[in-house]
């Protein structure tokens, strides 16, 4: 029965991400061409996206930022319990702080310390 | 059946068509302005159809093919007065004498009912800078401190300093050729801030101008010329100058109105220009446009001459040596404040003055060569003053009001190609 159930979970998931695909690929047939996604400049085009000027050059330090950030959220109730926890409290801080430094990894990779 | 009703009702509707102004046409295109068959819209969004009024620059040709590709399905490419580059059928083509408001009107409902196919793109369908990283699958890429986030080109302004994002960056953009209010075929390049203009300069001039209203001036030259038929020529390129700033600050009927004067007087009818005049400025026609805006300097004033020079202030006109005029009393009209004010006031009164004089003299005639101030700037070459010395510091709005301000003739002199 549990059986029936899961395999009717899958089918509907794979039966949505089928159709999703399908509407995709119809949008993809009459979308615009690109020189109608530009502006109007009486026939010239732009030298620059339109973003460039909007650019939000702190994002790399919110990267840093809510990566600290959450460590500091999690370790100030852990330090209060951390004494009649013991290992394993220490197990799970270490596993939290390898998944944060993913992230800080992953922004390094990225050049975020290269701040200028 | 439905759809069928549905299509010849919206067949209908006034044909949509933005026009890319080539050279000579400015006149002809003020006839399709006036006409109810007819929508010309403000962008190539809103259109159907492409009308390209004249000849135009073989350099202009990309920027044609650009717009041509800003027009949504179903569009299509009217040539009216110019050659177009391939075989095209007689649907889509009318000589510079014709009138194309029939032909454009059968086009357009053929191209609503889908009887005529609709145009393909002519430029390469392809982003400018395509997202894609160093990965097979686009995936990857370095920094993403605004330099090349996952290989996508984030393109940056041409400013060597580096900004640290807390103020807003100046955007550097090539405008024009062909875009309404603006003088047919002149290309700046403009980098703004906000919404001010830091500098510009020219990469393409504009066209030379040719005014349907030059054809008296220039039969002076060579027989004696009625002076009716000179100044009412006068008074109809103040007309439409004046028809074209009146658009421009937001009242539509008035600018109409404006045409159709233009057209009447050409037509050798009596009008008056007063009733005009009252009805634009009791719409703020004065208030839309502050005073100081477009100030020039008594230098600039005196070499471009004509109306321009008179509304600095200085009483200088042809006419004034004139026997024919100094027999009616003429005393050159001015102003004083050199600004865009000054210069459509100056229209006005000139465009007042000149139908005076008809009605005064309405027999009198001018003898063969004499000279006889023309409506316009001097034809003369270009001058070492800029128009994009005066744009500076002023609002796209504000920018659009000063170039409109002078006629084809000064702009053209103040506008020829730069370097950067």
């Amino acid at each position: 029965m549990a059986l029936t159930g899961l395999l009717t979970i899958m089918g509907t998931i794979v039966a949505g991400a089928l159709l999703l695909q399908w509407v995709a690929a119809r949008a993809r047939r009459d979308r615009l061409a690109e020189s109608q996604k530009i502006p109007f400049l009486g026939g010239s085009a732009p030298n620059t996206h339109a973003w460039q000027r909007f650019h939000v050059r702190y994002y790399s330090m919110t990267l840093l930022f809510i990566a600290f950030e959450m460590e500091m959220m999690f370790m100030y109730p852990w330090a209060v319990v951390y004494v009649a926890e013991g290992v394993k409290a220490l197990a799970e801080m270490g596993m939290f702080l390898a998944i944060l430094t993913v992230g800080i990894l992953y922004g390094w990779r990225e050049g975020i310390f290269r701040w200028q | 059946m439905a759809v069928k009703l549905l299509e010849r009702l919206a067949a209908r509707a006034p044909v949509p068509v933005f026009v890319a102004m080539g050279r000579d046409r400015a006149p002809a295109v003020e006839r399709l302005l006036r006409s109810a068959d007819i929508d010309v819209t403000a962008t190539p969004r809103h259109a159907s159809i492409l009308l390209i009024a004249g000849r135009v620059r073989d350099s202009d040709q990309a920027y044609l093919d650009r717009l041509h590709d800003q027009l949504p399905h179903p569009r299509t490419t009217f040539w009216w007065g110019d050659e177009p580059q391939a075989d095209v059928d007689d649907a889509r083509r009318a000589a510079s004498s014709d009138d194309p408001v029939i032909s454009l009107r059968a086009l357009y409902r053929n191209l609503i009912s889908g009887a005529h196919a609709s145009e393909t793109h002519r430029l390469a369908d392809e982003p400018p800078a395509p997202w894609r990283g160093k990965g097979d699958h686009g995936q990857g890429g370095e920094g993403m401190m605004g330099g090349v986030p996952y290989g996508r080109m984030m393109p940056m302004p041409p400013t060597p300093d580096i900004r640290d994002g807390l103020t807003l960056d100046v955007y550097t953009t090539q405008i024009g050729p062909f875009m309404p209010y603006w003088p047919a075929g002149l290309v700046l390049e403009v980098t703004f801030q906000g919404d001010v203009i830091q500098s510009a300069y020219v990469v393409q001039p504009p066209y030379p101008p040719r005014d349907v209203d030059r054809v008296p001036f220039d039969r002076l030259l060579h027989e004696t010329t009625a002076l009716a038929q000179i100044e009412r020529a006068r008074a109809a390129h103040h007309l439409v100058c004046i028809a074209r700033v009146l658009s421009l600050v937001g009242l539509p009927t008035l600018s109409r109105r404006a045409q159709i004067l233009a057209a009447r007087v050409r037509a050798n009818e009596t009008i008056a220009i007063a009733p005009l005049r009252k009805a634009a400025a009791r719409s703020g026609l004065t208030a839309a446009l502050a005073p100081g805006l477009g100030r020039i300097d008594d230098r600039l004033a005196r070499e471009l001459g004509g109306p321009v020079q008179r509304a600095a202030g200085h009483a200088i006109d042809d006419r004034s040596d004139n026997p024919t005029y100094t027999r009616l009393d003429f005393t050159p009209v001015t102003q004083t404040q050199s600004d865009c004010r000054a210069r459509l006031a100056q229209w006005f009164d000139e465009a007042e003055q000149a139908l005076a004089l008809v009605s005064a003299a309405p027999d009198a005639m001018i003898g063969q060569g004499a000279l006889v101030e023309a409506p316009w700037a001097l034809r003369a070459p270009p001058i070492d003053y800029r128009v994009t010395e005066l744009l500076p510091g002023l609002e796209w709005s504000e920018a659009l009001l000063v170039l409109n301000s002078f006629d084809s003739a000064a702009l053209c002199r103040m506008g020829p190609l730069e370097t950067p």
